[in-house]
């Protein structure tokens, strides 16, 4: 027998979880705007089975901000590419220590992955997923996600390899040219 | 130093810490829904009267009318408003094109307004003079195109779009029985009425004059 779930459950969920899976949602993104544009297409679909559905909404939420984004949701935006590119070399101004500076710089690097990279590390490292589970939500095989990981990591690491020598050149600031 | 894993999970956590989600989420996803719903429909309604209006161009209009009772034409007509009045404002298209153009008789440019709403598989479309005078009145439901043309008092009806003429019918142009002007000269009201007196006759100048309506675009200089 399917679920008769009321307006007002879901309200009462997205109050609880909503905050989480906008998160979710601008680092699948990068952007405030474009993860409330997410998030919302995501309820939207939820809203139109909501009645009948039985499920777990969250895990239902999530996927779909996953395979939003990884179809390539508003793929035309060539503006926000060249956006991105833009933001590449806007920097915030240093915190205390260079660690901090490397944190923000990996985040924004994890924007300039690819989509589906991006959606392996964001459901690994934030959403804090086995790779089965993410290899599940994301409709591939375990071996891919691994891969995807792997690679995304690495160029992590890249950054952070040459973070970590501009930093001690310059005496732990962390600044980069 | 700390693991690339560790700082990209905390890079995470400090870049997204001070988002919120925006407050009625929920009531923005509906209104958002019967935006892109609204938005559709209208793109539906466009895409009709285009249709609509090509198919009617390419029609070839008997000399003599062949047409059935009139009544036919304003029960169909009636039919969507009755659809409109009942439905559920959310499940209404509704919009308004005012458009300027060049007479395609030469003369002056015309200022025509055009209104139209769509529910469902149905929409009306009305268009004012720049007098605000009512010149035609446009319909669609059940697959039955009708259009009452107020200012040549002609009215043609099509079953299945782009079929062939035999089914258009419509009064005469220069009906001068009192009803007819009475009813000619009377203030516009959105009403789909028009004098028993009128026999059909052919609606061919209503044609040339759709011809040029505002909501298409579109010419026909016959």
């Amino acid at each position: 027998m399917a679920a008769d779930r009321s307006p007002a459950e879901l309200e009462r969920f997205l109050a609880e979880r909503a905050d989480h899976l906008l998160r979710t949602a601008v680092l699948l993104t990068g952007s405030r705007e474009a993860g409330e544009d997410l998030l919302q297409t995501a309820v939207e679909r939820l809203l139109r089975r909501w009645r009948r559905f039985d499920g777990d909404p969250e895990g239902y939420l999530r996927r779909t901000l996953c395979n939003l984004a990884t179809d390539g949701y508003r793929r035309a935006g060539r503006w926000r590419q060249k956006e991105r590119l833009l933001q590449t070399g806007v920097r915030h101004a240093p915190d205390a220590t260079g660690d901090v500076d490397l944190r923000d710089a990996l985040v924004r690097l994890l924007w300039q992955l690819p989509v589906r990279q991006r959606a392996v590390l964001v459901l690994r490292y934030w959403e804090q997923l086995t790779d089965a589970e993410t290899a599940a939500i994301l409709g591939c095989a375990e071996g891919t996600v691994k891969s995807a990981g792997s690679r995304g990591l690495a160029r992590m690491r890249e950054l952070a390899g040459d973070w970590n020598g501009t930093a001690a050149m310059c005496g732990g600031e962390g600044k980069r040219s | 130093m700390k693991d690339v894993e560790d700082l990209l999970r905390e890079g995470m956590e400090r870049f997204t810490k001070d988002l919120r989600a925006p407050a009625g989420l929920t009531r923005r996803v509906v209104r958002r829904r019967r935006r892109r719903l609204a938005l559709r429909s209208v793109a539906g309604a466009a895409t009709a009267l285009a249709a609509a209006a090509v198919a009617l161009v390419a029609v070839e209009v008997p000399g003599a009318g062949t047409g059935g009772p009139a009544i036919a034409s304003t029960a169909v007509v009636k039919r969507v408003d009755n659809a409109l009045s009942a439905a559920e404002p959310g499940d209404i298209a509704q919009m308004k094109i005012t458009t300027h153009s060049a007479s395609p008789y030469g003369g002056p440019a015309v200022t025509t307004t055009v209104e139209e709403w769509s529910y469902r598989d149905q929409w009306r479309s009305a268009a004012d003079s720049p007098t605000g005078r009512l010149l035609y009145d446009e319909g669609f439901a059940s697959s039955v195109y009708t259009l009452v043309n107020y200012r040549t008092r002609t009215w043609a009806r099509e079953t299945g779009l782009g079929r062939a003429a035999g089914a258009l019918s419509g009064p005469a142009r220069s009906c001068s029985s009192p009803g007819c002007r009475a009813w000619a000269s009377r203030p516009v009201r959105r009403r789909w009425r028009r004098p028993r007196t009128c026999a059909p006759r052919s609606p061919a100048e209503g044609w040339s004059w759709l011809g040029g309506s505002a909501s298409t675009g579109s010419r026909r200089s016959s």
